[in-house]
């Protein structure tokens, strides 16, 4: 059977045009959105894995290397298997940081662009061997199927519509940022395609071609050789040499990473993908054994490599050839499209950028300008593919060309593994050993290849004379090459040093930390970077660009903005455009473009405070993002900072250049200064007077200050300040300390404390005034007799008239005495002497007591009191009080003038106001008249303990006394009592 | 997850062991079916899925 050589190309565009059709489809929201993100679709993507080299020459491979050949799919599996180990940690990293490719991961870890040019150039030599494999394998499959040998110009074709694919659905989007979903849910068709193919092919060798499954089991009984050669690799070196090469290649092919990392809708996918992917790759191998079987009885004149096609041919269906041949179409277009696609990446940002960057027109459109290149960098890619295709000569089977490529891809590893362990690698030390890796590399398995002469045979002879008989030229290339790759990184790495960008990088990329800038952002506002980036970026993508990184980061717009961004702001704006400009001109470009026109400022003092703060902001904008061990860490994280915040103590924290770092709801209410406000500022910049008082507290040695009045808008306030240096973290002990300063109000304090004081002052008054009583009264008491005797037996007029002095200077002492000994009586009422007593009637007696004094009968009283001031007090007592500020009213007032007395409930409290229209007291005299022997009157005139007195006892009663400030003639003082209703209700 | 990582570790032993251990070349020389190996294959896989599953419960994926 043979099928028409134009019958074949039909059927391939056919097929390319269905496949346009599904991506088509789901790049334009056909397809529901649930399907295209679908974790089975992303598993079933990774098939690109699975190349014509699986879908041809895994047939050719078992033939020759038995059981051998499914190492190829059992080291992904042991790859998939450590994928929360290897797999999760790199696509974090490549979605954090936007890394593109594993040239791009390698650059961020290792710095330089010596490094990602390096590698990119590495891995577009190991990969060419590979393209040129699946143009090989379309043209060959041809040649089977068409029985003539299909000509360059058929394969070219193939490399044509393989470019204008790629160009069209894997670089129509400039950054991964935007996902190829049709390419996806393509290359997922692809590999559902391969499958069903292959499986319907072992159906049919077993069903068609051996008659069921015990027919062919009879065959294997018969041929006994066949499961020994199946069998007999496994105790070989290549079992280990394949298990290890598919274990890298896994993840370090470019397809493999760009599928797996940048395609990677949702991280949670991957959890499906650790066991879809190796279920898919043990379907598609399950029929491999049976395919070559069933061509060996067959007798197939084809080698073992095409037997799946010869096999269909043989038994004469067409339709099952062109399916199998469609999967073969499948396996080389996919791997194809995305490889070139993943080198494109790689050769943009590693090779092309970083050279091309800094001539870049302002005036011209850098998206369109780096979408073209990618399409030309594509197109290139595949013509060199196409060019190797013609080169090389094509006697080694098609497994050898791929393992070709695997050997490369493996050189990679000791980078990545150290990139996810260990941080003391270096770039040097990576780049001496991908440089003498690849050199063994390159003469035992490419040079060979390239020339005339020689083939991969001939280097298993030249392995074989040196002694190492029986062991596989891929078993010596890879131990050699990797020997002295590892050999050269570690040794390399330790002899150098990592830089301090090395330093972040590395602990970045081993820990789930997010790492902070090291410095401060020099511009002070958004416009401010995109003036900068339109040098390098033009002005549609510098706008572009910022906009969207401030829009991702929910901060007004270019243009919006009336106030200029705070430095954490600009700190995330920062960090958020690096992210971005990663994923569209690589990170090494990003950091050039960044860091060399945006200078941060030296990582010293100030990086500390912004570093909290952006990470703090970050912090709470990933909360959802957390778990494990990290949300316990910021849940005791919030803890402390709520505990901190409720403090009843004002706390405020400053960073080493004064800049407000906490501000807790005790020094918003103490200050009335907004968190949010205070967090913007320096100490400085503060409203006053909290600048002045923080700051110099600030730079003053002393470490605490006690009892600082200062003057409010809402009155007097007395404060206590502490401070105390706060030590950096441990592992950045460069920077310099801030400062927490605790802020206490004292003002209640005070009030209390001074009016304990007064009490005190009075009681030893008190205790003092009797005992001088008592001792003045005896004595006084005789001295009176003595004075009135002398004046009864005395007729001269001068004795009597001394006698009379005496005795009116006694009658003054014994005044003062008696006013004394009614103060010092004052003592602490127990509560059993009051009652309910109408303030009414103790105005009244008072008012009636004072008037028995002539200055009272000159003066009008003018009560207006309301009914039923009821207090619960001694009544006595009582009258005491009112008997005082009365005498002391008639005292200061003029003859004719008026005493106004008011009495008036508010609430629970009854307040009687007693005010005269005398020369008043001075303010600063207020709060001396209750203090003891204070008095304004003239010597002799009053003995300063009438108004103590009253405060006593009005304080004895629950109430208070103060003088009344706002009148402006005379003195008015105002003694506040409680209700007895409030009493007895409190009682009750 | 401290329970998928013991997990993890113990299905990647048992798959060393399975597959590249002296115990492969013994097991190979048996003269098993020739779909013994996918049979393991199957056991290894279906023990990464319900460790995967497990795991992505546990950590809220």
């Amino acid at each position: 059977m043979v099928i028409e050589l134009w019958w074949l190309f039909v059927a391939a565009l056919f097929y390319l045009g269905v496949l346009f059709l599904i991506a088509w489809s789901a790049d334009n929201g056909v397809l529901p959105k649930k399907l295209v993100e679908h974790p089975a679709i992303y598993a079933l993507s990774l098939g690109v894995y699975a190349t014509s080299w699986t879908f041809y020459g895994s047939v050719g491979l078992a033939n020759q290397s038995g059981l051998a050949f499914l190492t190829i799919y059992l080291g992904v599996t042991a790859a998939f298997l450590l994928g929360p180990y290897l797999l999760k940690p790199i696509l974090r990293l490549c979605s954090e940081y936007q890394l593109s490719s594993v040239a791009d991961l390698l650059a961020f870890r290792y710095g330089g662009r010596a490094t990602g040019f390096t590698v990119t150039l590495f891995l577009l030599i190991g990969i060419l061997p590979y393209i040129s494999l699946q143009i090989n394998a379309v043209t060959q499959s041809i040649q089977v199927l068409a029985k003539q040998a299909a000509p360059n110009l058929l394969a070219l074709a193939f490399c044509l519509i393989t470019v204008v694919f790629a160009v069209l659905f894997g670089a129509r989007h400039i950054t991964p940022r935007e996902k190829h979903s049709g390419l996806v849910v393509a290359i997922a068709f692809e590999s559902a395609v391969k499958l069903l193919a292959l499986l319907v092919a072992g159906a049919v060798a077993t069903v068609q071609v051996f008659g069921g499954l015990d027919s062919m089991h009879g065959w294997l009984q018969q041929n006994p050789q066949e499961l020994t050669a199946m069998y007999e690799p496994v105790s070989t070196s290549l079992w280990s040499t394949l298990l290890l090469l598919a274990f890298g290649a896994a993840f370090l092919l470019p397809r493999q990473y760009h599928m797996t990392f940048v395609e990677n809708h949702e991280p949670g996918s991957l959890n499906t993908a650790y066991w879809l992917f190796p279920l898919y790759l043990l379907l598609l191998n399950l029929p491999i054994f049976p395919i070559l079987w069933a061509g060996k009885s067959l007798g197939l004149q084809v080698s073992p490599d095409f037997y799946v096609l010869g096999m269909a041919m043989s038994v004469g269906d067409q339709w099952l050839a062109l399916l199998v041949y469609l999967g073969g179409l499948s396996a080389a277009s996919a791997m194809m499209i995305v490889t070139t696609l993943a080198l494109s990446y790689m050769c943009l940002n590693q090779l092309l950028l970083p050279l091309s960057i800094s001539t870049n027109n302002p005036d011209t459109n850098l998206y369109q300008r780096l979408l073209w290149s990618k399409r030309v960098i594509i197109a290139a890619i595949i013509a060199a593919g196409y060019g190797f295709y013609l080169v090389i000569e094509l006697n080694q089977g098609l497994a050898s060309l791929g393992l070709i490529s695997f050997v490369a891809a493996i050189q990679l590893l000791p980078g990545v593994l150290g990139l996810l362990f260990w941080t003391r690698a270096t770039q040097a030390g990576l780049l001496l050993g991908l440089l003498g890796g690849a050199s063994v590399w390159f003469a035992l398995l490419v040079w060979p290849l390239l020339t005339d002469s020689a083939s991969i045979t001939s280097v298993q002879n030249l392995i074989g004379n040196m002694g190492f008989e029986g062991v596989d030229v891929w078993s010596i290339s890879t131990f050699c090459s990797l020997t002295v790759n590892c050999f050269l990184y570690v040794v390399g790495s330790l002899c150098t040093t990592p830089s301090s960008e090395e330093q972040e990088a590395a602990q970045a990329c081993v820990s789930d930390a997010l790492r902070p800038l090291p410095g401060l952002v020099n511009a002070r506002s958004a416009s401010e970077y995109m003036v900068q980036l339109q040098q390098l970026l033009g002005s549609e993508a510098a706008e572009q660009e910022v906009n969207r990184a401030l829009a991702e980061l929910n901060l007004p717009q270019l243009g919006t903005q009336s106030d200029p961004l705070e430095p954490t702001e600009m700190r995330l704006l920062h960090e958020r455009l690096e992210r971005n400009l990663s994923g569209l001109l690589g990170p090494t470009v990003a950091r050039l473009t960044l860091r060399g026109n945006l200078q941060l400022t030296e990582p010293a003092n100030q990086a500390l405070t912004e570093s909290l703060r952006a990470m703090e902001t970050r912090l709470e904008t990933s909360r959802k993002q957390m778990r494990g061990m990290t949300k316990e860490l910021d849940d005791l994280r919030l803890y402390l900072r709520n505990v901190l915040h409720e403090l009843p103590l004002g706390v405020c924290s400053i960073g080493p250049r004064d800049d407000v770092l906490i501000w807790n709801q005790a020094m918003q209410n103490i200050s009335g200064i907004d968190e949010k406000l205070a967090r913007r500022s320096r100490l400085q910049d503060l409203p006053a007077p909290w600048n002045q008082l923080l700051k110099a507290f600030s730079a003053s040695s002393e470490q605490h200050l006690f009892k600082l009045h200062t003057e409010l808008a809402d009155g007097s306030k007395t404060f206590n300040f502490h401070k105390s240096h706060v030590n950096s973290p441990a592992d950045r002990p460069e920077h310099p300390t801030g400062q927490v300063i605790l802020v206490e109000d004292r003002t209640n304090v005070d009030l209390l404390e001074s009016e304990l004081a007064h009490s005190e002052r009075l009681a030893s008054i008190g205790r003092l005034a009797a005992g001088i009583a008592h001792e003045i009264g005896n004595p006084l008491t005789g001295i009176a007799s003595i004075a009135q005797n002398l004046g009864y037996e005395s007729d001269q007029h001068v004795v009597k008239e001394n006698s009379s002095d005496i005795l009116t200077q006694v009658n003054r002492i014994n005044a003062i005495v008696r006013s004394l000994l009614t103060f010092a009586r004052n003592e602490p009422s127990l509560g059993d002497d009051r009652e309910p007593v109408d303030l009414r009637n103790s105005i009244d007696q008072a008012i009636q007591l004072v008037s028995l004094a002539e200055q009272a009968k000159s003066v009008d009283f003018n009560v207006i009191m309301t009914d039923g001031l009821i207090v619960l007090a001694n009544a006595g007592q009582m009258v005491q009080v009112f008997v005082n500020l009365l005498n002391n009213a008639c005292d200061v007032s003029e003859i004719g003038s008026t005493i106004d007395v008011y009495g008036k409930q508010y609430k629970d409290t009854i307040v009687v106001r007693i005010r005269d229209y005398g020369p008043g007291i001075a303010a600063e005299n207020h709060q001396r008249v209750f203090e003891p022997f204070y008095t304004t009157k003239a010597v002799g005139q009053g003995t300063g303990l009438g108004l103590p007195m009253v405060y006593s006892l009005v304080k004895e009663h629950g109430g208070k006394i103060s003088i009344d400030t706002s009148v402006d003639k005379g003195v008015c003082f105002e003694v506040s009592l409680p209700a007895a209703s409030t009493l007895i209700e409190r009682a009750g | 997850m401290r329970r998928t990582t013991d997990l993890t570790l113990l299905i990647t032993l048992a798959a060393l062991f399975i597959f590249h251990s002296p115990f492969t070349q013994w097991w190979t020389g048996l003269g098993l079916p020739w779909y013994t190996v996918f049979v393991l294959w199957l056991l290894v896989i279906v023990l990464i899925a319900i460790n995967a599953h497990g795991g992505g419960r546990r950590s809220g994926d």
